[in-house]
């Protein structure tokens, strides 16, 4: 733990009188907590690590982007059953807390001077450096895919303006058309994500170009909650959702932009009126840049206190860590979040943090009032993270109608409790 | 709206250094952990604005009691029997006990 300067500490223990006491300011330390990103993992973090830490602790949350778009829900955009706006989440709540707010880019990290570096030119320093940057592509993995042919092939797999981009491609779409919807090999953010989409891309055809259909060329042999999930298509969709398995024609390993068309491993070509193509993943390029990332692409912790093993005071937490068997999703990016905050901020404060607990549950829709949901409870156990056994898994299979209806009712619920907890 | 968590926590903590726990009780922050996925369905501090019932104000031995009635299958829920199966006795007190103490 590093130690604050005589004058950080004086002004830090000088405004512990106010508003908040906290066990931090109890005991008269505290320090700084960077946080980069302020989707899902970085936000909760950001905002409990000043409720834990109060005045004793100042929390410093960057994110380049004004108003964050989910991607929980973005499916439902997709399916025309919500509009962007009520996606987005700003940060004022975030600054009246008391966390201060920069809204720029990491684009350095300097561990000796325990200082980060922005875009607009800014250098910040900290005690406790909490990342959270997500996901980037690995861009090249499919050839031909880049960028650019994002643009026209939209992976939409960060919400904004790709999920704007699909949603408009198939708004344009003639009655008939092929959507094509490639998701990638695991690991990946969102496991369920690829098949709630394809369920509300069907319901919006259904509803308005029902002689259109949808076409999984799945670079996976399973996916989450599969029997679920071809239950509901059965009986929701028909034969309008088809889906290929990687063992019959391959992965996906090319596109042809020109043509929209996506191509195998096995030479199989699949043309699409619309293409959405999910890329292979990685840790947010920010992670590389703090040099906490392995071979594989994402970055190894403790996962007690989600620590990086590869650097000192750094936590990674979200999509960007490996944390299985906690999966790559937004409940458990913010349950992180939270619990790291707390070992952030009694580790300033010179105690040891309590050990970790974590859930998750991802909700998805088959149709508007057709909800199912995998969850878990983690715990550590024996010095390692485990999944509680008997814990968790997934809805029943069969259940009637009414059941799926109070589950799609409490994934809205979800949704508005998981963003009032972080944003709100 | 703003929450409660600073005082209280502040405040159990010096109950703690006063009092002897029980024996077969969890400390204050292991509560504190084991409740914190919680809000992410039930809404900050357990304050929920929309479907999923709310459990701000709810007093330890209610949350006590559902939890175990959940778990065990007693009372029918569509996710809550998955969640509480994760928790054993005593962690289901300690999590009711941070609950019940937040404003
Ligand atoms: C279609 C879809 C549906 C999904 N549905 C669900 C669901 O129903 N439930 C669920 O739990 N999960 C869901 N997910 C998964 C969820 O979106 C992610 O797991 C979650 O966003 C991970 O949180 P995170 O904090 O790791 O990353 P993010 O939430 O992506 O946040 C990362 C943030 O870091 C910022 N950032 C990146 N680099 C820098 C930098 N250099 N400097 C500063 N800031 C930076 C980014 O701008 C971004 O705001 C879904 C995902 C998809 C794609
Ligand atoms: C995935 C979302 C989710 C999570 C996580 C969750 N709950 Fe629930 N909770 C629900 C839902 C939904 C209900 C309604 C019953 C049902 O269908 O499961 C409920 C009901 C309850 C009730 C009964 C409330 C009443 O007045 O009837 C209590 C108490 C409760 N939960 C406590 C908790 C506690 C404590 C935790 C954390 C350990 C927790 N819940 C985690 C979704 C969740």
């Amino acid at each position: 733990m590093s130690r604050l300067t005589r004058r950080e500490f004086t002004a830090a223990a000088g405004a512990s009188a106010a508003a908040f006491a906290a066990p931090a300011v109890a005991q008269g330390k505290g320090g700084r907590i960077v946080v980069v990103g302020g989707g899902f993992g970085g936000a909760s973090a950001a905002k409990y690590a000043k409720m834990f830490g109060g005045n004793a602790v100042e929390v410093t949350l960057i994110e380049p982007n004004k108003t964050f778009y989910t991607c929980p829900f973005s499916n439902l955009v997709l399916g025309g059953l919500r509009d962007i706006g009520s996606i987005g989440h700003g940060f004022d709540a975030m600054a009246k807390r008391g966390v201060k707010v920069v809204h720029d880019s990491v684009t350095g990290v300097d561990h000796a001077k325990k200082t980060v570096t922005t875009a607009g030119g800014a250098t910040i320093g900290w005690d406790k450096l909490i990342l959270s940057p997500g996901i980037d592509f690995q861009w090249g993995k499919i050839k031909g895919y880049d960028a650019a042919a994002a643009e026209k092939m939209p992976h939409a797999w960060k919400a904004g303006p790709q999920t704007v981009v699909l949603r408009k491609q198939l708004e344009a779409m003639d009655d008939g058309g092929v959507v094509v919807l490639a998701p990638p090999g695991n690991p990946f953010r969102c496991p369920p994500g690829p098949y709630e989409r394809a369920s509300m891309i069907a319901h919006y055809l259904k509803t308005k170009k029902p002689k259109s259909k949808v076409l999984i060329v799945d670079s996976k042999d399973k996916f989450s909650k599969m029997p679920l999930f071809m239950e509901g298509w059965k009986k929701v969709y028909g034969p309008m959702i088809e889906w290929i398995p990687q063992k019959k024609d391959g992965p996906v390993t090319e596109v042809d932009v020109a043509n929209n068309t996506v191509i195998t491993e096995f030479g199989a070509k699949h043309k699409g009126a619309v293409v959405n193509l999910i890329p292979p993943q990685k840790a947010g390029d920010v992670a590389d840049i703090a040099g906490v990332t392995n071979k594989s692409g994402w970055a190894p912790v403790d996962r007690r206190t989600f620590a990086s093993t590869m650097q000192k005071d750094v936590h990674v937490i979200g999509d960007a860590s490996i944390a299985s068997p906690m999966p790559k999703s937004g409940f458990s990016a913010s349950s992180q979040g939270k619990v790291v905050a707390a070992a952030a901020v009694d580790a300033l404060a010179g105690k040891n943090p309590a050990d970790p607990s974590f859930a998750n549950t991802c909700y998805s829709l088959v149709a508007p009032e057709y909800g199912i949901s995998v969850a878990k409870v983690y715990a550590w156990q024996g010095g390692k993270l485990v999944g509680v056994k008997g814990s968790g898994g997934v809805s029943p299979k069969g259940a009637a109608a009414s059941f799926r209806a109070e589950e799609a009712r409490y994934a809205s619920g979800w949704y508005a409790s998981i963003a009032a907890d972080i944003w709100g | 709206m703003k929450l409660g968590y600073g005082p209280a926590a502040a405040g159990l903590i010096a109950a703690a250094l006063i009092a002897v726990a029980p024996v077969g009780a969890l400390a204050e922050s292991s509560g504190r952990n084991l409740a914190l996925s919680c809000f992410s369905c039930h809404g900050p501090a357990g304050k929920s604005p929309d479907t999923i019932p709310g459990i701000a104000g709810k007093s330890k031995a209610f949350i006590v009691q559902e939890m175990i009635g959940f778990r065990d299958g007693k009372r029918k829920s569509t996710v809550m029997q998955r969640i509480g199966k994760g928790y054993s006795d005593a962690e289901i007190r300690a999590l009711a006990g941070y609950i019940a103490g937040l404003k």
